[in-house]
């Protein structure tokens, strides 16, 4: 047996439709003596026990993470109705993964014991201690759970000083249900928490290009639990929202809400607070969380591409030539590209940037739930110091 | 009221991230500062290594220096030593014994001089003082006397002189040329010597060249270096201190004359020396009216001489009085007042030495002070090893005659007739 050339990452995608071709495509690509771990997301288009079945049969022993997605980014760009997957060698990475159910009761106890029972795993792969040095997680959610901001916190308090990011599944605007994979199956108002220990150099990233403008709404009254507004100053929120800019209600859809933002203010930095929905009695529902009596700003979008540029290649400067940049991209950045007709030149740059992963319905990072971002983590061919 | 748990954990989260990201920052910014120190002190400790290399690299040159000097200043003094005693068993052949004496202290005086160049030159306490004059006048007499020692040496001489007016240091341009002109002959067994000019740009360019033992070129940076010798010439068993080209760069750097030089192993070397032309105005015409005193004789000639070191007292008046003169010797003025009225009492010179004891006025105050009590003032030679162009003004202003340590007999004999 000859060991395959050394490759941190392999990554690869499939646009068939039949789920046991797709299967067999990414195993074709992927397998090899030294994988030790495969992550992928993909399209809610597949049927999803038989891609189950055909991801096991196809990796058999491998362990596999994943969830659906609001579309994908492949090693081509974006894309929709596919798989895209990533290969971790398993002598530059230690992977471990957790399945949280309920995510509903997810408490303090529960994260730290997941959190105890990673470390464990981790620490006895190829960089010995897990540590904030060595170590980042990955959290993969149910994007209609409604629970990411308490599992997130909770989830961030026992991990302490490890980096934490991921994304929510998505289901391509659908809203019908979203899934995580985890254990051989896809599992909703579940979460997935993969632990990833590597000597290579690694940076966990967030940005955006909103800029705050001067309308301010107060959320006069709300539903917390269900993420939803009924009234923006002291006014059905659908009909505020659509005065603000300058459009009907019935013309509400995705892609205004993606170029219209509203953000909340906490100390110096705005955190978006993306619409999902208008529903039927006029109250606008979102994919994070709202509350009585918080200010939205109203924000507009700066040029999403530029900021993309400065921030990967900031990073790129500091970090050198990299394998692997993991992208969770929200669903409303999706939106805004497409309005904007600029789908081919953002693909370019995420190609550009070796950009792999997914559009989701929030983003997380260090037990933020947020919206707007791409979040991610870039790995480095370089050890780290 | 109080947010609910979802929006409540939220804004927790971004407090707590807050919080992160500006303890992160400031740790970023300590380690930075922390960077750039240890970079400093890396920095300034490679500064101190090679200092201090640098000082172990001189501190190993001088102690083979003095190694080797030791040697070569002993070689001439054992010769010496030897022909005193071969003197004392057999007085019979005095003039040879004397005459090998002569040449062995002349040897030592040689070696003493460059030692003491060197050391000047290292001290950065010469200047060059320009002036302008033919470049013959220079050549002339360096060529007829090295003419001279390359003749004993069974080498041909060739001299090509030139009429150029130059700007430069006449004293400091001669000791390049007797280091380039004694190289020459030290290192060629046989062939011949060059002393040439040729008009190179706005300057003259002097030319010392020889068919002697040539440098290689490994060695062409090394040779520059005090106490270094070429392999060649170490191999020559010739007596020199490894100073002679040290002296000639740094000289040649004071004087801004570029020097430059080309040989070939076992060929020869040439030495190029790039002196400025000056323009005829700015030439003062000095003539030297003949001289009068070649057949005058010292006889009678009445001389005080202050000097604090009692052999050179002694030496002094057993000179002079060889020479027929009436000699008065002191070793300070009040021991030159017990011996005579420096007021009244008549004398034709007054010979000082300029450092008297420590603590007590130098030779020209003393001089300018005995003057001062004369109705006709002494003529005055003030003998001094210091060279500086300040002593150099001040014997200048007083009209006193300067003539340099270590004293040699003829000149002393020239200064004194020309003021007797």
């Amino acid at each position: 047996m000859t060991a395959a050339p050394l490759n941190a990452v392999l990554t690869t995608f499939s646009n068939a439709v039949d789920e046991e071709i797709a299967a067999a495509e990414l195993a074709a690509k992927l397998k090899n003596p030294n994988l030790g771990f495969v992550l992928f997301f993909c399209s809610v288009e597949y049927d999803l026990d038989r891609l189950a079945a055909a991801m096991r049969d196809n990796f058999a022993g491998i362990p596999m993470s994943g969830c659906t997605s609001c579309g994908e980014i492949t090693s081509k760009g974006y894309d929709q109705g596919s798989i895209v997957a990533i290969g971790f060698d398993r002598r530059l990475f230690t992977v471990s993964q957790k399945l949280v159910e309920d995510v509903d009761r997810f408490g303090l106890l529960d994260a730290q014991q997941l959190v105890d029972s990673l470390l464990t795993e981790c620490s006895d792969g190829v960089t010995g201690t897990a540590s904030e040095n060595n170590t980042f997680v990955l959290t993969l959610m149910d994007g209609l759970s409604v629970n990411e901001e308490m599992v997130l916190a909770t989830l961030n308090s026992a991990l302490g000083s490890i980096a934490c990011f991921g994304g929510s599944a998505g289901d391509e605007y659908r809203l019908n249900g979203t899934y995580v994979y985890s254990d051989g199956g896809f599992t909703s108002e579940a979460a997935t928490v993969i632990m990833i220990s590597t000597s290579l150099d690694f940076e966990v990233f967030s940005t955006h290009h909103l800029i705050p403008e001067k309308n301010k709404f107060v959320v006069t009254s709300a539903d917390p639990e269900k993420r939803t507004v009924y009234e923006l100053n002291a006014e059905p929120a659908a009909k505020a929202y659509a005065r603000l800019i300058g459009a009907s209600v019935e013309d509400l859809d995705d892609m205004k809400f993606a170029c219209s933002p509203l953000a909340v203010r906490i100390n110096d930095g705005y955190y978006a607070r993306s619409i999902q929905r208008v529903n039927d009695d006029l109250s606008l529902t979102f994919y994070c969380a709202v509350e009585n009596g918080i200010v939205l700003t109203a924000m507009k979008t700066d040029s999403l591409l530029d900021d993309l540029e400065t921030k990967l290649s900031a990073i790129e400067r500091r970090m050198g030539p990299s394998w692997l940049t993991l992208g969770c991209d929200c669903c409303m950045r999706y939106a805004q590209i497409e309005s904007e007709g600029l789908v081919d030149q953002a693909s370019a740059l995420l190609r550009r940037y070796g950009v792999i992963g997914f559009s989701t319905y929030g983003e997380h990072v260090n037990g933020m739930h947020l919206n707007h971002t791409l979040t991610g983590v870039v790995i480095g061919q370089r050890n780290r110091l | 009221m109080a947010p609910t748990a979802p929006y409540a954990a939220f804004q927790h989260s971004v407090v707590l991230a807050e919080q992160v990201r500006e303890r992160t920052q400031a740790l970023r910014d300590v380690n930075q500062k922390l960077l750039e120190e240890i970079e400093e002190r890396r920095h300034i400790e490679m500064q101190l290594r090679e200092a201090r290399e640098k000082a172990e690299q001189a501190n190993l040159s001088k102690t083979r220096f003095v190694a080797a000097v030791s040697h070569d200043l002993m070689q001439p003094l054992n010769a010496a030593r030897l022909f005193t005693s071969a003197l004392q068993e057999k007085p019979d052949n005095m003039a040879f014994q004397l005459a090998h004496i002569g040449t062995a202290l002349t040897d030592l005086e040689s070696l003493i001089t460059t030692l003491s160049d060197a050391s000047k030159l290292d001290a950065g306490v010469v200047t060059a003082e320009f002036e302008v004059f033919p470049l013959s006048r220079l050549l002339d007499v360096l060529a007829e006397e090295f003419r001279q020692i390359a003749q004993q040496k069974g080498l041909c001489f060739r001299y090509v002189s030139c009429g150029s007016l130059v700007r430069s240091d006449s004293q400091l341009l001669s000791r390049i040329l007797r280091n380039l002109l004694s190289n020459a002959v030290r290192y060629t067994e046989s062939g011949s010597i060059l002393l040439g000019c040729r008009k190179r740009g706005a300057g003259i360019e002097v030319v010392v060249t020889d068919t002697g033992i040539g440098i290689s070129d490994d060695q062409r940076n090394e040779i520059f270096k005090e106490f270094k010798r070429g392999k060649q010439a170490v191999r020559h068993h010739e007596r020199g201190l490894g100073l002679g080209l040290a002296i000639v760069e740094k000289i040649s750097e004071i004087l801004s004359h570029p020097l430059r030089f080309h040989s070939q192993e076992g060929k020869g070397s040439s030495f190029g020396l790039l002196i400025p032309i000056a323009e005829p105005d700015e030439y003062i015409h000095r003539t030297l009216p003949a001289d009068p005193f070649v057949d005058q004789s010292l006889q009678g000639l009445r001389v005080w001489v202050v000097d604090n070191d009692e052999a050179i007292c002694i030496g002094m008046r057993t000179l002079m009085e060889g020479w027929g003169c009436d000699v008065v010797v002191a070793d300070s003025l009040a021991s030159l007042r017990s011996k005579v009225d420096t007021c009244s009492d008549d004398a034709d010179v007054l010979l000082m030495d300029y450092h008297l004891d420590p603590g007590t006025d130098d030779g020209i105050t003393v001089a300018t002070f005995i003057n001062s009590g004369r109705q006709i003032p002494l003529p005055v030679i003030l003998v001094t090893a210091d060279r500086s162009a300040e002593l150099k003004q001040r014997c200048v202003q007083n009209g006193f005659t300067q003539i340099y340590k270590p004293l040699k007999p003829l000149k002393l004999k020239m200064a004194l007739k020309s003021l007797s």
